[in-house]
């Protein structure tokens, strides 16, 4: 048995699904979209074992964004996997006569439906204020009192959800006179036997996506597709004048006291000045955090896998191909994915604390005008500012943003924030032409000052793009924007927990099977050359060895920095050596983009490789980034670090934002325009800082 | 009794929806919970003046000042 749960935004309704199914969860995506689809399994094991499906939420069914779409297609068109046999509509208790509007759009769609008040443990004696007995008989269909929070009602719920629910509900709508004809003709078309569903075809058949095209246009031709917002607002009207009559034994519940204790701490939040301090620091708490705790696990990552390739490489036959490719290539790919899990997991676990307590739409409302010249709305800062910690999660994050161009928008400019893997590469390049000086009397540096100004200039930048797309894409942010503050309220730690975990599931297994290729392939260019060079390098070296056993480790660089010289990366940055010499840079510097477009840090590596220290140079080891600065001072006139830092600001080189913009936009095309716009961007920026650094240094 | 536009309410302001300009507008407050009746109460003005929102049946709703322009209310 298939059981939907449907609902208003809000209405505790993924709470609900938690409590009903407990940890028996997956999560999904509908083809072609980029909206969740959540799959529960309720009395698993027991013979009342039940599919539950948590739907996007709506208010009703006249959809107005993506996600509303699918749960408008899937209550709409029977054949739809996951059009259920009971549909449970989840209302919040204390905004009843809202709820109900869908609620009678159900019956009148002739559907097994169950009504779910939710939230009662927010009205002090509920049963005083709204007479669900009554409540029940004048809707025709069973009506349990819940609690998501308090579990009170879980279990008679569940009772009733074990067997088939008949499809009694009262109908609310009628067909004016006039119509009846042509309603009777889109059933035809549509086949379907229920009238209200003929007539949300009649006013908005556009919405009808799952049905053929033809169809579609043929309703096209009978509808009166000018007129229907003013026949949606009809029909609420007619809804709402019923609703009443429903409720007439129910009395608005008196202010609560969730409400009372939000127009208080609102005087706090949303304060002209205290709101954005407010704002600003719990920013800054949650960047120490990530920086200082998320810290931890990356490192013991680093560790596991470096010691679990050890271990591989211990146990394999000696400099085998095979056991190469096991470590360098896959494990290292396996690691460089794992690796953004804490990231992930502690952003996401601030998010949905700030989302869960109502907190976030205080910081849409608070930023909404500031954000709007550029095409955004409030709802993009969070992933812009999430940008400086990682873009992964933060374009992962952008799914909460309903306007699918601004979405776009703000995932095409999420790379150009300054995240926290450029940090590395700037500490090197900085260090090559900013002398070492203090500033302001001594209580900055000089370095720090050129740092800050590289991520401003990352801001700024993302801004300017979003503004040039935004005209681009004549995307006009004006559409209506009235949306709900929802009461603050503790957070519930089970949905702040589920979303943690299919936010880190979802990263693991659908974009890191792109990454895991990339790095592959960026492997197999590291490690085979043509001809028979790579041969010839080995048993000059071997021979060097044999004669001089006590160079061995010496040596051995060297032998990888030549054998990285001869590899196709090596001949790769070759090639595009008089494409990059406009900037400064000759084919060393070439080797060293294209391998460091697994990850920005990847850049400090393969320079150390080319000059013969071991791969894992470490800018944090003082005195492994001296020997590199000195080597690349020596080569690089301090332009070319001016003009390589300018170039890392910008440029695209990450795998797995790469990845996560595929899977967030669902499209090779905007993540292939991503890649080439932010290449195109950070040649330029690089070339024109290069030219003047010429002139200045 | 004399009409004026939602938008020029000043913080604490209470009034009644009288009507909604545009079916759009309608349908989106609708959606809320909000009708041409209800009693509403301006209860915040972001800095810059916009969005605003009110507090009306026992919730929140923020809306941007063109947005509320469209609404009149009464007294």
């Amino acid at each position: 048995m298939k059981i939907a749960l449907i609902g208003n935004p809000n209405s505790g309704k993924s709470s609900l699904f938690n409590a009903l199914t407990g940890m028996n969860q997956k999560v999904g995506n509908y083809p072609g979209v980029t909206v969740d689809r959540k799959l529960g399994e309720m009395n698993k094991g027991t013979p009342h074992s039940a599919t539950l499906i948590d739907l996007p939420g709506i208010y009703s069914l006249y959809p107005n964004s993506e996600d509303e779409q699918i749960a408008c297609d899937i209550i709409r068109n029977p054949l739809h996997k996951d059009h259920a046999d009971i549909w449970v509509v989840v209302a919040d208790a204390t905004q009843l006569r809202r709820s109900l509007l869908l609620c009678t759009q159900m019956t009148d769609m002739q559907l097994p439906v169950v009504l779910a008040v939710n939230m009662i443990d927010l009205i002090e004696d509920s049963d005083k204020y709204i007479h669900f007995e009554k409540l029940a008989a004048k809707l025709a269909i069973p009506v349990i009192p819940v609690s998501a929070r308090t579990k009170s009602g879980i279990e008679p719920l569940k009772k009733i959800l074990q067997k088939p629910v008949p499809i009694s509900g009262t109908r609310v709508l009628k067909i004016p006179e006039g119509l009846q004809l042509v309603i009777e003709d889109i059933k035809g078309l549509i086949n379907t036997e229920n009238d209200y569903l003929a007539y949300q075809a009649y006013i908005t058949p556009d919405t009808f996506t799952y049905l053929p095209e033809a169809t579609r246009n043929q309703m096209k031709e009978l509808s009166p597709m000018h007129a229907s917002r003013e026949l949606i607002a009809n029909e609420m009207l007619v809804r709402y004048d019923r609703i009443d009559l429903f409720l007439e034994d129910s009395l608005r519940p008196v202010a609560t006291l969730a409400e009372k204790r939000t127009i208080l701490l609102d005087k706090i939040f949303i304060h002209p000045i205290g709101g954005y301090l407010i704002f600003l620091s719990i920013l800054l708490l949650i960047f120490q955090m990530l920086f200082s705790v998320a810290e931890f696990p990356m490192q013991g990552i680093e560790w596991i896998f470096g010691e679990l390739g050890e271990g591989i490489r211990s146990i394999m036959p000696q400099g085998s191909m095979f056991s190469h490719f096991v470590t360098d290539g896959v494990l290292a790919g396996i690691a460089g994915i794992v690796v953004f899990v804490p990231q992930i997991a502690f952003l996401f676990l601030f998010i949905s604390i700030l989302e869960e307590t109502g907190y976030m739409s205080r910081v849409v409302f608070l930023m909404d005008r500031i954000m709007r010249p550029f095409g955004f709305s409030g709802r993009s800062v969070i992933p812009l500012i999430g940008g400086m910690a990682c873009a992964v999660p933060s374009i992962m994050m952008a799914r909460t943003i309903p306007n699918p161009k601004e979405r776009l928008i703000t995932i095409l400019v999420t790379p150009l924030m300054s995240c926290s893997a450029r940090l590395p590469v700037y500490v090197l390049l900085t260090a090559l032409f900013v002398p070492d000086m203090k500033i302001l009397g001594g209580l900055g540096n000089l370095k720090g000052l050129v740092m800050l100004g590289l991520y401003v200039m990352g801001f700024v930048m993302a801004l300017l793009v979003a503004f040039l797309l935004k005209k681009l894409m004549n995307y006009k942010s004006d559409g209506i924007f009235v949306s709900e503050m929802p009461l603050y309220r503790k957070p519930r730690w089970q949905n702040v927990g589920t979303t943690i975990w299919k936010k880190t599931y979802a990263f693991l297994y659908e974009t890191g099977k792109i990454i895991l290729v990339i790095s592959v392939i960026l492997w197999g260019l590291k490690s085979f050359g043509p001809g028979n060079r790579f041969t010839q390098i080995e048993t000059k070296y071997d021979g060097m060895i044999q004669l001089s056993p006590e160079k061995a480790d010496s040596l051995k660089m060297e032998k990888s920095s030549e054998m990285l010289k001869s590899s196709y990366a090596g001949v790769l940055g070759k090639t595009i050596e008089p494409l990059i010499r406009p900037l400064g840079y000759d084919w060393k510097i070439g080797i060293s983009l294209l391998t460091s477009f697994a990850a920005r840090e990847v850049f400090t590596g393969t320079m150390g490789m080319i000059y013969g220290m071991s791969e894992s140079v470490e800018v944090e080891d003082e005195a492994q980034r001296k020997t590199l600065t000195e080597r690349i001072a020596k080569e690089y006139p301090p332009a070319v670090a001016f003009s390589l830092l300018i170039f890392y600001a910008f440029a695209m080189q990450c795998m797995s934002t790469l990845a996560v913009t595929r899977r967030e936009t669902g499209s090779w095309k905007w993540t292939a325009f991503m890649l080439i716009y932010l290449t195109l961007l950070a040649y330029g920026a690089a070339f024109v800082a290069y030219r003047i650094a010429l002139e200045w240094f | 009794m004399k009409k004026r536009k939602l938008s020029v309410l000043k913080i604490g302001e209470t009034a009644t929806i009288s009507t909604v300009e545009t079916a759009e507008m309608q349908v989106a407050l609708m959606n809320l919970g909000v009708l041409e009746g209800d009693t509403c109460r301006l209860s915040d003005i972001a800095p810059l003046g916009d969005p605003m929102a009110i507090l009306v049946n026992g919730t929140k709703i923020s809306l941007r000042k063109k947005d509320a322009e469209k609404v009149w209310v009464t007294p």
